[in-house]
């Protein structure tokens, strides 16, 4: 969203919003909230949906969401696109005529409600990612008394995500380059490859973390998620900030 | 394929969200028991593993491409348990922070690609612990497992699509497209697990077990250090 509002949003240099400052257990909540009232929106109701469209682009627009990072994610909606087009196709009830070709009215309602609704969740969820970091994302899961164990697994998944990443990315690359061929099969064996080398270092970083764990002195590691005071417990204001979205969508969903 | 929001009804997903919740918490008990003060390190890292090794996509021809998912080769590695805990992680991040899979529907694709893909592995391991014995045949096994567990994934999706999901469209219909579609990936899933779990035996034989399903020492046994 931000490319149209003329600002240039890079790494580092991201403005901070209301959301960006929000607590997370409330964004989280509040997310929940209105991915719930949307789902329960009939499909027979499609100005409804529409209007909540309208507001998880919006909560997008005020989270300067970067658009070019929500159209990548669309390519998710391909499989549920395959699902609706066959709903359309093969759904009984009366039929109806689109461009020539007879499709079942109930079955196009419901295929474009589906991937509506997948694309909403998919434009609010990158709302609450641009916003907030996996760090305080799994701050809130803690403050909402998910189990701490739960909590400390997702914290360091995420973490090593990133080491991983580059190092899968650096092992692809050195296949490649020594024996890469351009064939199908050259292409399995190369990633098959890198993945296995990938797998021995992961194995291997888990002794190095458990070798860091003693050393800080205990056997445990501790717990992984540290809420310092630099994310922000909820107050009353952001729990009501939090719910605007969800109040907002069920208005809609009652009122039409 | 990652179920989205408001596609199955809320029934459904809470009743999804429930079973899910019992097997991750079950699992995550036998988890701790097994690994003791690796509890967290292990599964975390190994999830971080499969959230890389999903990015890589090969191209299958006609426009499609298939990635690795993962669960039949966490579960070849290190059992069900810990492989259930691992793809809890992974679709948590999925769905808060990547935008795949529906935040609602997390207990729906918990159950459809960890919980009963990673059961239907370590059953289709254990049938073929005997054939297996040979370690040549490990990989071959496990392959077998993946591509198995990847179409139980598939059966499960296209089963809580028919229980919460609309009845303008035959559940018979869903099932075919979502199956059919599934069957490449599958054999797909089978090869590049075969293929991983054959480079990993060659470069540390100790992290593979000799008889799959069994758990080996150097990787769920005592802490190394």
């Amino acid at each position: 969203m931000s490319a149209a509002h003329g600002r240039a949003v890079r790494v580092g240099e991201r403005v901070v919003g209301p959301l960006d400052r929000a607590a997370p257990e409330a964004k989280l909540v509040g997310l929940l909230g209105f991915l719930l009232v949307t789902a329960v929106t009939p499909a027979r109701q499609p100005g409804v949906l529409a209007l909540q469209g309208a507001l998880a682009l919006l909560v997008a627009a005020v989270a300067s969401v970067e658009a070019r990072v929500v159209l990548r994610r669309l390519v998710l909606d391909a499989p549920i696109l395959v699902l609706a087009v066959t709903y359309a196709i093969a759904g009984h009830g009366p039929r109806t005529s689109v461009l020539g070709m007879s499709l079942s009215a109930p079955g196009l309602q419901v295929g474009l409600a589906v991937l509506a609704k997948a694309t909403i969740g998919i434009v609010a969820v990158s709302a609450l990612s641009a916003t907030t970091p996996v760090s305080e994302v799994v701050v809130g899961m803690r403050r909402l008394r998910l189990p701490g164990w739960f909590c400390d697994l997702v914290a360091l998944s995420a973490r090593q995500t990133a080491v991983l990443g580059d190092d899968l990315e650096r092992l692809r690359l050195a296949v490649a380059v020594r024996c890469g061929g351009r064939g199908r099969r050259a292409q399995w064996s190369g990633l098959a490859r890198a993945l296995g080398a990938s797998f021995v270092r992961a194995t291997e970083r888990v002794d190095r973390l458990q070798v860091a764990a003693h050393a800080r002195g205990g056997t445990a590691l501790g717990s992984m998620v540290v809420p310092g005071p630099a994310v922000a417990a909820a107050t009353a204001s952001t729990w009501a900030l939090a719910a605007l979205p969800a109040a907002a969508a069920l208005t809609a969903r009652l009122a039409l | 394929m990652h179920i989205p929001d408001g596609w199955v009804d809320l029934p459904t997903s809470a009743g999804a969200g429930a079973a899910a919740a019992a097997a991750v918490a079950v699992a995550g008990r036998r988890t701790a028991a097994r690994l003791k003060e690796r509890a967290t390190t292990l599964p975390a890292v190994l999830a971080a593993y499969l959230l890389v090794a999903q990015l890589p996509a090969l191209p299958l021809g006609v426009g499609t491409s298939a990635h690795l998912v993962g669960t039949g080769l966490a579960t070849a590695l290190v059992g069900p348990s810990i492989a259930i805990v691992c793809v809890t992680s992974v679709v948590v991040v999925q769905a808060l922070v990547l935008a795949d899979g529906g935040v609602t529907a997390i207990g729906l694709n918990l159950l459809a690609n960890g919980v009963v893909p990673a059961l239907v592995a370590a059953a289709v391991l254990g049938v073929g612990r005997r054939w297996a014995a040979a370690a040549s045949r490990v990989h071959a096994t496990a392959g077998v497992a993946a591509a198995l567990a990847t179409m139980a994934a598939a059966a499960t999706t296209a089963a809580e699509l028919a229980a919460g999901g609309t009845d303008v469209i035959p559940a018979g219909t869903v099932a075919a497209v979502v199956g059919g579609a599934h069957v490449v990936v599958a054999v797909g899933e089978g090869l590049l697990t075969a293929a991983v779990i054959g480079v990993v035996a060659r470069l540390r034989p100790d992290l593979v077990p000799r008889r799959p399903g069994r758990r080996p020492d150097a990787l769920t046994g005592p802490a190394a250090s």
